[in-house]
């Protein structure tokens, strides 16, 4: 994969190849970390990339490329012209396992866990001499970003990140939500009523759109990190687990602070954006390690609260390989465990920043280590309820994401039972866990920082579900709401609304015009005349649509007359019928025998509606919709709030939370 | 002559408007479509999703039946729905109880896959065929497998069915 702000070989030795008589060879620096555009362009100054917090920790690593057959002599690296000198371990050279072509000869060189508390920008510098005496020098540059005293800090900070959630999508949800008449809303959502709201700008390192990994990471570390990478910058080397490392949020307060970190998300636990809080790694497929990290680093990171999905992860696997391919002592329970998703760090890492070397041990059972460190385990919803008086809490609710909100509260109100077929009938709702959780963070007397992600908006936006990201907007929105009232009662605590990035491109084209028998009898008749023409109303025809909610809070039915109708963006090609995609039957043996409410959907349910929709063109290949560059909104409620306005980059974010909570 | 032109005219209304098909979407083939209840299949016993493990899941993992295990090695068939995934691997299938949609390329495996996904092994002849995406609920007979194994995909499966090589060479041959 091409690593961004690594600089081409210089333009004397490049001709070697062609006039190997005439330019005498010489090592030369690829990269240099942290990234700099004072590097990257050769002596362009341009933005400033890397920033950090005084006393924050980050590790410098550059990329010695040295003539056919030699070695590497030495290296130093200098800020501000003056020796680092590294502490003893704490440095590396690495020249196997590497991801240059095979035609290179070349050193990784190390030094972790530096800091520098000097506000202002310095300069980095690396020197290398190669074994024939042969010296090479590349300078960058970066950040320590000086903090003025705030007045009264926070004491904890709750991030929710809606992901993929952008304005669109928080507008969808109101009209869906609370309803709207005469052009007003009749009641705000929970995230509208915070006091001040700006905008982020999303891009990650290496493109202007985001996926899930920097989309958290930047926010909580400081810094754009590369697609798919979670706390680390990019490097040259194949392990994903040796990268240069930036100290997180949570890692920096628990070393300075003594903060405790919560994660609680619907997804996986091991997915990007809980991972992106603690792990760092420039795989974010790498389960086995990931969640490994959670624990083994938990001395770091301060972690009292996990939560989600994601069991397979935790369960113990076989060890050795049979003959027949299946793995010994593997007591087939579904254990996603696997070596080459698992961590070992190298040394210099380990010494470097005190991390936790790990194993790779597939065998590992995760579950009875997180409770011999002292988390209580919930594996329910009954379970959360039991563990109210925890000091440390690990919930694992499902094998992998978490079931829907749309099909967790179709369960509760006995209309559905997807959640059955998965075999988790028993799973809690977002607000439930947010509650669990800051019930038990609450009890830490220096304060905390937790995370709780609506994971799956983006995951259902990216399948364009209409009905099913709405609602977890919804189910998102109540988790906010409990994260307010705990701040009303705490009032040292920030609380900040957030999204990694907008997901889909998703517009509120309208509403349609006809009511839901029209919609569901066009489907005999799939095409744009029956189902775009005579139905899509925009402008003073989509008027206001009418959601009845119900006592649990959510709408009895997506599928109302002239219900909102939404269009994607950044679709790929899909069938659209717009209504709610039809609940499978309940037994898949016996799709012919459906009972009531099952019985009004179709027998044999069409993913897609390839046959019962009409075909929009998507902007993309494939078969799902995908993130966007636009900016999102941020909204702020609590203690210094008030710095969350106007358009901000994420890395800005979290130097403000820092500010607020009085870091130094 | 006019009466030629709206012939042409109505079969070509009939048809109705052009319908793009997504090339990763393929037909399958008339052995695997479940349209009717089916008839017993000579030799083979009808295996349920929700008869390999213990539902619900307990507190911690999968627990296999002892329906499931008495099973191993023999002929079963499964009804299910084809996973539809970014990208295929090549020699297999994923089989849900249900219809899911595996978002690869931003999910990794933080995904919406069950538990008791079956993973369906074309036969050898047909190893290095990728299966395009089947929809509709299908039947798939062939010889039970149990233990975990580490898949082309990079998941670890459980439950794995060697196709019936008559219905393997059917998909390979599919259009």
């Amino acid at each position: 994969m091409p690593s961004p702000l690594f600089r081409p070989l210089s333009g004397v030795c490049s001709l070697a190849l062609a006039l190997p008589m005439i330019c005498a060879a010489a090592p030369s620096v690829s990269r240099l970390t942290p990234p700099s555009e004072l590097f990257a362009s050769n002596g362009s100054n341009g933005p400033v990339i890397a920033r950090f917090l005084p006393g924050q920790r980050f590790d410098l690593q550059a990329t010695v490329r040295l003539d056919a057959g030699a070695t590497l002599a030495e290296f130093r690296f200098l800020v501000d012209g003056i020796d680092t000198r590294p502490a003893a371990g704490t440095t590396s050279v690495v020249t196997t396992g590497l991801t240059l072509p095979k035609d290179v000869n070349a050193a990784v060189v190390s030094q972790r866990a530096f800091s520098l508390k000097k506000p202002g920008v310095h300069t980095l510098t690396v020197n290398a001499t190669q074994s024939d005496g042969q010296r090479v020098s590349a300078t960058g540059n970066f950040e320590i970003v000086a903090l003025e005293r705030n007045g009264k800090p926070a004491k904890n900070i709750i991030i929710l990140l809606g992901d993929g959630m952008g304005a669109s999508q928080r507008t969808a949800a109101r009209i869906m939500g609370r309803g709207y008449a005469q052009g007003k809303a009749l009641s705000p959502l929970a995230m509208d009523t915070f006091p001040v709201t700006g905008m982020v700008m999303t891009s990650s390192l290496d493109g202007i759109v985001t996926d899930s990994s920097p989309g958290m990471s930047n926010y909580v570390t400081g810094n754009k990190s590369a697609n798919n990478t979670e706390g680390v910058f990019p490097d040259d080397t194949a392990d994903a687990f040796d990268n240069p490392r930036i100290e997180y949020l949570s890692e920096y307060l628990h070393r300075t602070q003594g903060k405790a970190l919560g994660i609680v998300t619907t997804a996986d636990v091991f997915d990007a954006t809980p991972a992106a809080m603690a792990v760092h790694t420039s795989n974010r497929g790498y389960g086995t390690g990931i969640v490994d990290q959670f624990l083994d680093d938990r001395g770091l990171t301060g972690l009292t609260v996990l939560m989600g999905g994601g069991r397979k992860w935790f369960l113990p696997n076989g060890d050795k390989l049979k003959a027949n391919g299946t793995l010994e002592g593997q007591p087939m329970n579904g254990s996603q465990r696997d070596a080459r998703s698992d961590y070992e760090l190298p040394s210099d890492v380990v010494a470097g920043w005190g991390a936790a070397r790990g194993a790779k041990d597939a065998g590992r059972d995760l579950i009875k280590d997180f409770e011999g460190a002292g988390f209580a385990y919930a594996p329910d919803r009954a379970g959360l309820a039991a563990a109210a008086s925890a000091n440390k809490l690990l919930g694992l609710f499902s094998y992998s994401n978490m079931n829907v909100a749309f099909d967790k509260i179709n369960k509760r109100r006995g209309a559905s039972t997807i959640v059955d077929d998965y075999g988790f009938p028993d799973q809690p709702m977002l607000d439930e866990m947010a509650g669990a959780a800051l019930n038990v963070l609450a009890k830490h007397k220096q304060g905390f920082i937790a995370m709780i992600e609506g994971a799956s908006i983006d995951k259902q936006e990216h399948l364009m579900d209409t009905d099913r990201w709405l609602l977890e907007v919804l189910e998102f929105d109540r988790a906010v709401q409990v994260a307010k009232d705990f701040a009303a009662k705490h009032p040292d605590t920030i609380v900040i609304v957030t999204a990694d990035h907008e997901c889909s491109g998703a517009s509120i084209i309208g509403a349609s015009t006809k009511p839901i028998t029209a919609l569901q009898a066009a489907t005999g008749t799939p095409g744009t005349a029956a189902q775009r023409d005579a139905i899509v109303g925009t402008y003073q025809a989509s008027k206001f649509p009418k959601y009845a909610i119900a006592a649990d809070g959510y709408p009895v039915s997506t599928d109302v007359d002239f219900k909102m109708l939404i269009g994607y963006g950044a679709n790929s090609d899909r069938y659209e019928t717009w209504l709610a995609n039809p609940t499978p039957t309940q037994d898949s043996q016996q799709p012919f025998v459906g009972t009531a409410p099952l019985s009004g959907y179709p027998a044999t349910p069409n993913v897609r509606n390839a046959t019962t929709g009409f075909l929009i063109t998507g902007q993309v290949p494939g078969d799902s919709a995908v993130h966007t560059a636009t900016d999102v909104p941020l909204s702020a409620y609590g203690r210094g709030a008030a710095a969350f306005t106007g358009v901000m980059d994420n890395t800005d974010v979290f130097f403000k939370l820092a500010k607020i909570v009085g870091a130094r | 002559m006019r009466n030629a032109v709206a012939s042409v005219f109505l079969i070509l209304l009939a048809c109705g408007p052009a319908r793009a098909e997504s090339p990763r979407v393929l037909q399958p083939p008339v052995a695997l479509q479940v349209r009717a209840e089916l008839p017993p299949l000579a030799d083979t016993t009808d295996l349920k999703f929700r008869d390999f493990f213990a539902l619900p899941i307990g507190p911690r993992g999968l627990v296999p039946s002892q329906r499931l295990l008495g099973l191993a090695g023999q002929r079963v068939r499964v009804v299910g729905y084809m996973a539809r995934q970014e990208q295929s691997s090549a020699g297999m299938l994923i089989v849900a109880p249900l219809p899911v949609v595996l978002g690869d390329e931003d999910e990794s495996f933080s995904d919406d896959l069950p538990a008791t996904a079956l993973y369906v092994h074309l036969a050898d002849a047909d190893r290095d065929r990728s299966v395009p995406w089947m929809p509709g609920l299908l039947s798939f007979s062939g010889v039970l497998r149990l233990g975990a194994a580490s898949e082309a995909d990079g998941r670890m499966s459980f439950v794995r069915l060697e196709l019936d090589p008559e219905l393997s060479h059917a998909i390979a041959a599919a259009r």
